[in-house]
């Protein structure tokens, strides 16, 4: 078993990757207008924009580079989950009621159309999709990459492959997404989204499990080791220190509200889920 | 006092914080290299490293406990006024930098005696997760509790319709 399991990890890659594209193609069935292609249609439910909402969040910057920044600097990379709930109820109190009674009155496809309705300025329609584009360019090549180094990892395990670039990988994710993004729009960008968040639960579940068997005395036994090695790195301000960990916070309590990646699946929310009655 | 004044002054306040911690502490948050890891960061002396900045940090942290419930009341009053969220807001608040100020306490004793340890975590790593971490949940209960009364009543959403349709008629779009 643990000879095949670089081969198991591949089928399991390729899985994934076939069922992203067949989401593509259903999504295109489902996709025939405008409408369809930003907006679902506005026909996401509450759960479907809950789990898209929170696999985006997560996403490749929180799954694959999480344990990497827990294993650098200890628990100060924690104060960014921290957030998780403040974040997001600010973003629910300060902008949900807005964006969706905006969205009753002038029917806006995407954010750079609400802010034009709301100020009346074509200028701020510009400025709008310039800062979208702009933060999705950082977010996206952080999903690739993290997609790509996954791909690189499982390959470079199976003996048959071997060495693999990471342009190479790059280049296969890119396909991937661009495909199921181009064919499906926001359907396909959603529901892969809720394939992910479920693969996430399940996947972080099991190395939960997985690590604290591996450890004797479970946690207590890795918080011992840490505390004999460096015991701030175990502390709760790790070991960036104190101001660095509450300066994060800061930054995401707020930033939780504006990740131009998430504007999909919160276009998505606030058209349909947080606020239809 | 108004409340957009009240978020003035915490954003000011963050601000100056930030700007003391940047310009008048000294450098003492540095972090080193693991010996034997050299992708790993250490903490270094945590008593050392905590002396000059633990007022500061406690403060900083404290406005932005206030910085979000300022923001949060903001977004659930309805005519100017949090009805029957504003005492469950307060209690909130009150917790909130209860928990915060508990950890730092902790955090104290960490210092002294470090193997102290509750549910697999040092004292202060627990407070931080059993205890900060789920506080602001309560907010989040707050908020879909008081949804229809405070944020979105449906009248608000037929209200906001029925202007819609009326300048779509005077524009000709209907």
């Amino acid at each position: 078993m643990e000879a095949q399991r670089g081969t198991i990890a591949l089928v399991l890659v390729v899985a994934y990757g076939a069922a992203c594209l067949a989401v593509g193609l259903w999504a295109l069935r489902r996709t025939r207008t405008p409408r369809d292609f930003f907006m679902a249609g506005r026909s996401l439910g509450v759960v479907v924009s809950s789990v898209a909402i929170f696999s985006t969040t997560l996403s490749g910057f929180g799954f694959v580079g999480g344990p990497g920044l827990v294993y650098r600097m200890g628990l100060s990379s924690v104060w960014l989950v921290l957030t998780a709930v403040t974040g997001y109820v600010l973003t629910f109190v300060l902008l949900a009621k807005r964006l969706r009674l905006l969205a009753e009155a002038r029917d806006p496809v995407s954010l750079p159309d609400a802010v034009a309705a709301r100020y009346g300025s074509e200028t701020s329609r510009l400025w709008t999709a310039l800062a979208i584009l702009l933060g999705v360019l950082g977010y996206l090549a952080t999903q690739i990459l993290a997609m790509a180094t996954v791909l690189r990892d499982v390959l470079a395990d199976v003996p048959a492959i071997g060495e693999v670039g990471l342009v190479a990988c790059v280049v296969v994710s890119c396909a991937v997404l661009a495909f199921y993004c181009v064919t499906g729009g926001i359907v396909a960008s959603v529901y892969t989204d809720v394939f992910q968040g479920a693969i996430m639960v399940v996947a972080a579940v099991l190395v939960f499990l997985s690590a604290q068997a591996s450890v004797d005395g479970g946690f207590t036994g890795m918080s011992l080791t840490l505390l004999a090695d460096d015991p701030e790195s175990i502390g709760p301000w790790g070991s960036l220190g104190m101001l660095a960990c509450l300066s994060w916070y800061f930054r995401f309590l707020l930033g939780t509200s504006g990740p131009q990646g998430e504007r999909h699946a919160g276009e998505a929310a606030v058209h349909r889920g947080l606020g239809r009655q | 006092m108004r409340l957009s004044l009240v978020l003035l002054g915490l954003v000011v306040a963050a601000a100056l914080l930030l700007l003391a911690a940047v310009f008048v502490v000294p450098a003492t948050e540095q972090v080193v290299v693991h010996p034997d890891h050299p992708t790993l960061l250490r903490g270094a002396d945590g008593a050392a490293r905590i002396a000059p900045v633990a007022l500061l940090g406690a403060a900083f942290g404290l406005v932005q406990i206030g910085f979000f419930g300022a923001c949060f009341a903001l977004g659930m009053r309805r005519r100017g006024s949090l009805g029957p969220v504003a005492r469950p807001l307060w209690i909130g608040l009150a917790l909130y930098a209860g928990v915060f100020l508990a950890l730092l306490a902790a955090y104290r004793v960490f210092l002294d005696d470090p193997a102290r340890l509750l549910l697999g975590f040092p004292l202060p790593t627990a407070v931080m997760l059993y205890a900060l971490w789920p506080v602001p949940l309560w907010f989040l209960w707050l908020y879909l509790r008081h949804f229809d009364e405070q944020v979105l009543a449906p009248e608000d959403v037929e209200r906001v319709r029925r202007i819609a349709r009326e300048v779509a008629a005077e524009e000709g779009r209907e």
